[in-house]
């Protein structure tokens, strides 16, 4: 236990640094740090696509078809990633939130023909409606949270289904325009994937960056607080409990963002992509990128979204594999459960944390479970 | 306007209670947990900018009292009169909005935060960029946040932590986490200043310093209310004790009366006061 | 309205079996939280696989019923025993975060090991006692005596587990307080481990319970009914985990029954009247509807 904690202590003052500078040069010097990170991934962003394609054909995955999920995911991750790593609330319920966005956004452009740009934001409103409305469910701590959120994901789901007058219940909704800004066809162009690639990713990098300015705000170090001790930040002043319906609020809001998105990337949708397995996933790609990191959203979304899609082209280089191995589908679970467990047990402050540790401290990023300890 | 409702609050005060003079009034506070009350009957006042000491053997209720007073607890009856303004039913973040800070016995410091952002925290009230304003770091939420950095780095002078103001606060000693604590309590600036056990772990030396630094406390116009076993340092800058035991106000007066009130002695078995 | 009051005999008779199922889970949920202060997620996974097992050992291996059905029970509580000692004592001081989300982990993982070894939608369980019995307005499969005797069986085991052995005293004394239990001399890991096992044990009884279908799939609805039934109860009591299992399975009945009969709405919203009952639950009244008041925690 100590020795976690010394080492988390050291982390603390590490990411303390730089912060304390003002006037230009501070500000320039303060953005420039951050930029290291931010700039290498608009980098790696904006020529993903050019040379991926010539790659995308003797690995047996589609780089840049999957690289726009891996962008929408992100958007709903971050927003998690700050309920769960900086404020400390748990919920398993992300999944009907960003349903919810893409079963806005498909209706009103389906039935009420909004421009898709119209619809996405409108999604966003909606996601911000309901986030207000299961709000109350943040006066639960730890377990009972989990449960609620877990409930409220079930409910808004069976509603998603049985209200079939708008949402089309299980046939769900067909022939979604593609996404479009005025004067601008981007899910119709002659190399549309590309485009609708540079779409998600320019929004998911804004987010990216919006949020990691506001973690290192004065809102941030309210949620952090909060996290650490309620009781605590309540006398000092911070307005616990709505910090808390803020951060779940934007965390919705960013979910019905992805989830706008997405519906109009897809094409279609009907309620079961949008269960409890979505929620867990999202949760997955929070715990695995690592907590507390707004990068780790990135890293945690790239893994969870392509390690199916790896282990789906195993076949394909390696030749031949066992049969069961051939339908992914099956046995998913027992990836994500095992990737989860693991992680829990011997990262449990994820890869980006884990590996950032590892650079800087020297020290493996794995803990052993197994030691004992002195006071047990 | 503003004059009416200050005659009318000084109406319906509490007896005795004058304003201008005194900055918190209690009266007769009772909380009860499961039958047991931790605190019955509890009346008293504090002057302004006055080091008033509340001690009592352990399980008094003290720590219930503060409790009460930030709004942690709602008492079950009585009142909280501050500044001619209730505080019962009040969340505890608006009493501390109001100008009532606290430290805790058992140190609550955000441990996973540097020394600084820990005094940030307590700076968190005096500032209102919003949402929008800390993720896009316009103007006003820049100037806002070099603000709070600069006003942080001030308490923590204050204190003494200037040094450590980049370590985690969780690995100081547990003296300094105590004036980390005092730090962000201040940093709410507040008028009121409720220390909790400040002295416990700290040596001879370390008491006097922070004898010292309360005094200091109270010469920037901050009301001290003071729960310490120490009675060396209680004695010593306290100009008036309340005495609890059992939940119960025993004694109250200044150091040289309750020193010597035989029901304090024998509360205390004669031991502690000597 | 008419048609709804002549239904409900046959509501009744539903109602109790499924909440004799969810008092099972929730007395799982109820042992382990006791003495780990763990939700175990997985717990609804531990009822698949005894329907599994039953099915592979009566139907596949051709066993006796009764045989098949210990075995089921045995090999249930094995896999608990088994993710306690290597997922559970691992994390015995993690955060709460942390072990929820582990035993989230464990719990798609089972389930997607049951699907792989019993990839159909739904597998026969042969029944106790086959048939029906006729009661005034309603009817009821024989099976269902067989379930009801069980939950009684299973609650009174546990009843006098809990409050006259030691090892169960020493159980609800790690759930009081675990560093003073460990003071005492009690331990705690071992205790840990045996609330695994026994929560498996009584989950696989639930799965048997819910037969004849068993499926891979059953494992997250058990799971959240059988938390809401312990949760509107009052979270570690085993008569709460009664009272609870009975309401939610007459209110699942009796709210959709009557929406269908008496409004005409789908009977799909079956699927949320748990959950709303958990969150409403949770709001209102978190210590439960048998809970006595809690005493705020700073």
């Amino acid at each position: 236990m100590e020795e976690k904690r010394e080492d988390s202590l050291q982390e603390v003052a590490a990411a303390g640094k730089g912060e304390r500078r003002g006037g230009f040069l501070g500000e320039a010097l303060f953005l420039a740090r951050r930029h290291v990170v931010f700039l290498s991934l608009v980098a790696f962003i904006a020529v993903m696509p050019f040379w991926a394609k010539p790659l995308s054909k003797p690995l047996g995955i589609p780089l840049v078809m999957v690289m726009r999920l891996v962008g929408i995911y992100t958007i709903v991750a971050v927003g998690l990633n700050i309920l769960m790593g900086y404020a400390g609330q748990i919920s398993l319920g992300h999944g009907a939130f960003f349903g919810i966005g893409a079963y806005t956004s498909a209706i009103l452009t389906v039935k009420a023909h909004f421009p898709p740009w119209l619809g996405i934001i409108m999604a966003v409103l909606v996601a911000i409606a309901f986030g207000f409305l299961v709000a109350p469910v943040l006066r639960l701590k730890g377990h009972y949270l989990a449960m609620a959120t877990l409930g409220v994901g079930i409910v808004l789901f069976v509603f998603l289904r049985e209200m079939t007058w708008l949402t089309g219940g299980n046939d769900g909704i067909r022939n979604i325009p593609p996404l479009s800004l005025p004067g601008m066809r981007i899910g119709e162009a002659r190399d549309y994937l590309r485009a609708e690639y540079y779409f998600i990713w320019v929004i998911a990098l804004i987010v990216l960056l919006l949020c990691s300015n506001l973690v290192r705000s004065r809102l941030g170090r309210a949620m952090r607080a909060l996290h650490q001790s309620e009781v605590a930040a309540e006398v000092m002043g911070v307005n616990v409990s709505w910090e808390k319906i803020k951060v779940f609020v934007l965390s919705t809001a960013l979910a019905g963002l992805a989830g706008g998105i997405f519906a109009h990337v897809q094409g279609y949708i009907d309620p079961n992509l949008f269960t409890i397995v979505l929620s867990i996933q999202l949760v997955t790609m929070v715990v695995v990128g690592g907590m507390e990191s707004i990068w780790g959203a990135v890293a945690g979304a790239g893994l969870i979204t392509f390690i199916p899609k790896i282990v789906e082209a195993l076949p394909k280089w390696l030749g031949e594999v066992p049969r069961w191995v051939e339908k992914y589908s099956n046995y998913e679970g027992m990836v994500f459960g095992l990737i989860l467990v693991l992680t829990m047990i011997f990262m449990p402050a994820g890869i980006t944390r884990g590996l950032s540790d590892m650079v800087r401290y020297r020290r493996s990023p794995f803990v052993n479970p197994f030691r004992k300890k002195a006071m047990e | 306007m503003n004059v009416a409702r200050t005659a009318g609050g000084t109406e319906g005060g509490a007896p005795g209670f004058a304003p201008g003079e005194h900055l918190l009034a209690a009266e007769s506070l009772t909380k009860t947990f499961g039958g047991l009350a931790a605190v019955k009957n509890v009346s008293f006042m504090v002057r302004k900018e006055a080091i008033k000491a509340i001690i009592g053997p352990n399980g008094a209720g003290k720590t219930t009292l503060y409790d009460l007073l930030t709004g942690i607890y709602e008492p079950d009856e009585g009142s909280v009169i501050f500044e001619e303004k209730s505080l019962l039913g009040l969340p505890p973040h608006r009493i501390c909005a109001m100008g009532v800070a606290r430290t805790f016995q058992t140190v609550r410091i955000f441990s996973q935060m540097t020394v600084q952002e820990n005094v940030m925290v307590g700076l968190h009230k005096s500032t209102s960029s919003g949402m929008v304003g800390c993720s896009l770091r316009l103007p006003r939420a820049r100037r806002e946040e070099a603000w709070i950095a600069e006003e942080a780095t001030r308490y923590l002078d204050l204190v003494g932590l200037e040094m450590q103001a980049d370590s985690p606060a969780g690995s100081l000693p547990y003296g300094q986490q105590r004036l980390l604590e005092m730090a962000r309590a201040l940093a709410t600036r507040p008028k009121l200043l409720l220390l909790d056990e400040p002295a416990s772990g700290l040596n001879a030396y370390e008491t006097r310093e922070l004898g010292e630094l309360i005094y200091r406390i109270r010469d920037m116009g901050i009301t001290v209310l003071l729960v310490e076993h120490d009675m060396g340092l209680v004695m010593r800058i306290s100009e008036e004790v309340l005495v609890l035991d059992y939940g119960e106000v025993i004694a109250e007066g200044t150091p040289e009366e309750v020193r010597n009130d035989p029901r304090v002695i024998e509360a205390y078995l004669g031991s502690e006061l000597e | 309205m008419v048609d709804f009051l002549r239904n409900c005999p046959q509501y009744l008779a539903n109602g109790l079996a499924n909440g004799c199922i969810y008092i099972l889970v929730a007395m799982g949920f109820n042992i382990i939280y006791n003495s780990t202060g763990i939700i175990n997620f997985a717990q609804g996974e531990f009822s698949m696989f005894g329907g599994l097992f039953a099915y592979a050992l009566a139907v596949s291996a051709g066993l006796s019923l009764p045989l098949a059905v210990l075995l089921a029970i045995a090999a249930t509580g094995l896999i608990g025993a088994c993710m306690e000692r290597l997922m559970i004592y691992p994390l015995r001081r993690a955060s709460v975060l942390t072990a929820i989300i582990a035993t989230i982990g464990a719990s798609i993982f089972f389930k997607s090991l049951g699907r792989v070894l019993w990839p159909n939608e739904a597998y026969k369980v042969p029944e106790f006692t086959p048939g029906n019995i006729s009661l005034p307005g309603a009817t009821v499969p024989r099976q269902f005596l067989w379930v009801l005797g069980l939950t009684v069986i299973s609650v009174l085991l546990v009843y006098v587990f809990f409050s006259r052995t030691r090892a169960g005293r020493a159980m609800r004394a790690c759930s009081v307080n675990r560093q003073a239990a460990c003071l005492v001399g009690i331990d705690v890991s071992r205790m840990s481990f045996y609330s695994f096992l026994l929560a498996a044990a009584l989950g696989s009884v639930a799965g048997l319970a819910n037969a004849p279908y068993a499926s891979y799939s059953i494992g997250l609805d058990l799971g959240v009914k059988g938390f809401t039934a312990a949760v509107v109860g009052g979270l570690g009591n085993t008569f709460g985990a009664v009272t609870g299992g009975l309401v939610l399975g007459l209110l699942e009945e009796l709210i959709p029954g009557f929406l269908t009969v008496v409004m005409g709405i789908s009977t799909g919203y079956k699927g949320a009247v748990a959950s709303i009952l958990l969150i409403m639950v949770l709001l209102l009244r978190p210590q439960g509807i048998l809970g006595k008041g809690m005493v705020e925690k700073v």
